[in-house]
């Protein structure tokens, strides 16, 4: 503000003008102002300090109360999502071990076990970890192979005396399972022909033409045409080998 | 209703939460734990597998007796068909790996199918109808 005398600046609560030495009357004004909220300050404080000194217990039972109500809803919310923190845990631990998880993946695809490679895939929870990401394709494949080879391997091997309650049904449900593999196998072989383990995935498939030739005899030759035929051929011949012997 | 009234009746509401909050906390724990145990499946199935080896499945209890041999884990009282389905699994690939040319594969096979039959003894005539329905399934020699 101004002094009214001789025009220089003065702060608000300055009583007389440093400059002239006239009294400042605006100063008065302003100084009541900021006693009065001032003392309306002090009087709400006052006022809360003595509503909380008489409701220590009250005010800590609320404070309580607040905290119990979110320990549970932080631990129900903790039961909800437990798969997904433990799924959160184990790729965290499989980023740390990856050099050690890839050599036991190594010692697996040396010795042509795809379905134990998969079987440690799925017990480490690889396949969605991001170093992992170039052997997703040929666990794809792996887990296409094990139905296959599950698949003939149940139908197959059966006792001379098996009592095959089911058998066009089961026949029926596995067929697929076998024919699936071949179509993943060259869908992948199409789209991902520059895999990094497609010498594995085409072992792969050389050991499920094996397979299908000793336990189905199924040729090569043979082969293609019974994958190439519709789903009533393919079961109709599976019946045929495996039922009517 | 005076403040001593509503601070018991806070008493008592926070002793129910309380209570509230350890059973929670016990339940998440649990499924916590349950979860990290069979997070990836991997545990074998407790299927009644006396059945399949009275129908001489004994395809099916090689392949699904499978994950037993990478370390699922396994129920006690079906560990004498674990052990039966890897002698079943073991002479379906036997056979696979001859047909393939992979010697060092079978052989290995045939370590463990020698270990299972000394191991097995006491069941030879099972042993016996596995093999009889490996080589019956077997349409080239």
């Amino acid at each position: 503000m101004k002094c009214e005398h001789c025009g220089a600046e003065l702060g608000l609560l300055d009583q007389v003008c440093p400059y002239c030495g006239s009294t400042n009357t605006e100063a008065a004004r302003h100084r009541e102002e900021k006693e009065y909220y001032e003392e309306r300050s002090r009087k709400a404080a006052g006022t809360i300090k003595g509503f909380l000194a008489a409701n220590v217990p009250m005010v800590c039972s609320a404070i309580l109360m607040f905290l119990l109500v979110t320990g549970i809803l932080l631990s129900g919310y903790l039961g909800e999502k437990a798969y997904e923190l433990v799924s959160l845990s184990n790729q965290k631990k499989a980023v740390r071990n990856y050099e050690k998880n890839m050599e036991k993946i190594r010692q697996y695809l040396e010795k042509g076990d795809y379905i134990g490679c998969l079987m440690f895939e799925e017990e480490k929870e690889l396949r969605f970890c991001l170093p992992y990401e170039e052997l997703c394709w040929l666990w794809d494949l792996s887990d296409e192979y094990r139905d296959a080879v599950n698949a003939v391997e149940e139908l197959a091997v059966r006792g001379a005396d098996a009592d095959w309650l089911g058998a066009e049904d089961d026949i029926s449900y596995k067929k697929t399972d076998i024919a699936a593999f071949y179509q993943e196998y060259e869908w992948l072989r199409r789209e991902h022909g520059e895999d990094p383990y497609q010498k594995q995935m085409d072992d792969m498939k050389a050991k499920m033409d094996v397979i299908l030739r000793i336990y189905l005899g199924l040729d090569d030759k043979e082969r293609e045409e019974y994958l190439e035929g519709s789903e009533n051929r393919q079961g109709a011949y599976l019946e045929e080998v495996l039922l009517h012997e | 209703m005076n403040k001593k009234v509503i601070f018991r009746i806070s008493v008592l509401l926070n002793g129910i939460l309380a209570v509230v909050l350890v059973i929670s906390m016990a339940h998440a724990m649990k499924e916590i734990d349950r979860n990290k145990e069979n997070h990836s499946l991997w545990r074998m199935a407790n299927i009644l597998m006396e059945d399949k080896v009275e129908e001489q499945a004994y395809g099916w209890l090689g392949a699904q007796t499978r994950p037993s041999r990478y370390g699922a884990k396994e129920y006690p009282n079906n560990r004498n068909y674990y052990r039966l389905g890897e002698y079943a699994d073991l002479l379906f690939f036997r056979e696979v790996y001859q047909a393939g040319g992979e010697k060092e594969q079978a052989a290995d096979c045939g370590e463990r199918i020698n270990e299972l039959k000394e191991e097995l003894s006491g069941q030879s005539a099972v042993l016996d109808k596995i093999e009889q329905s490996v080589q019956k399934a077997l349409k080239e020699q």
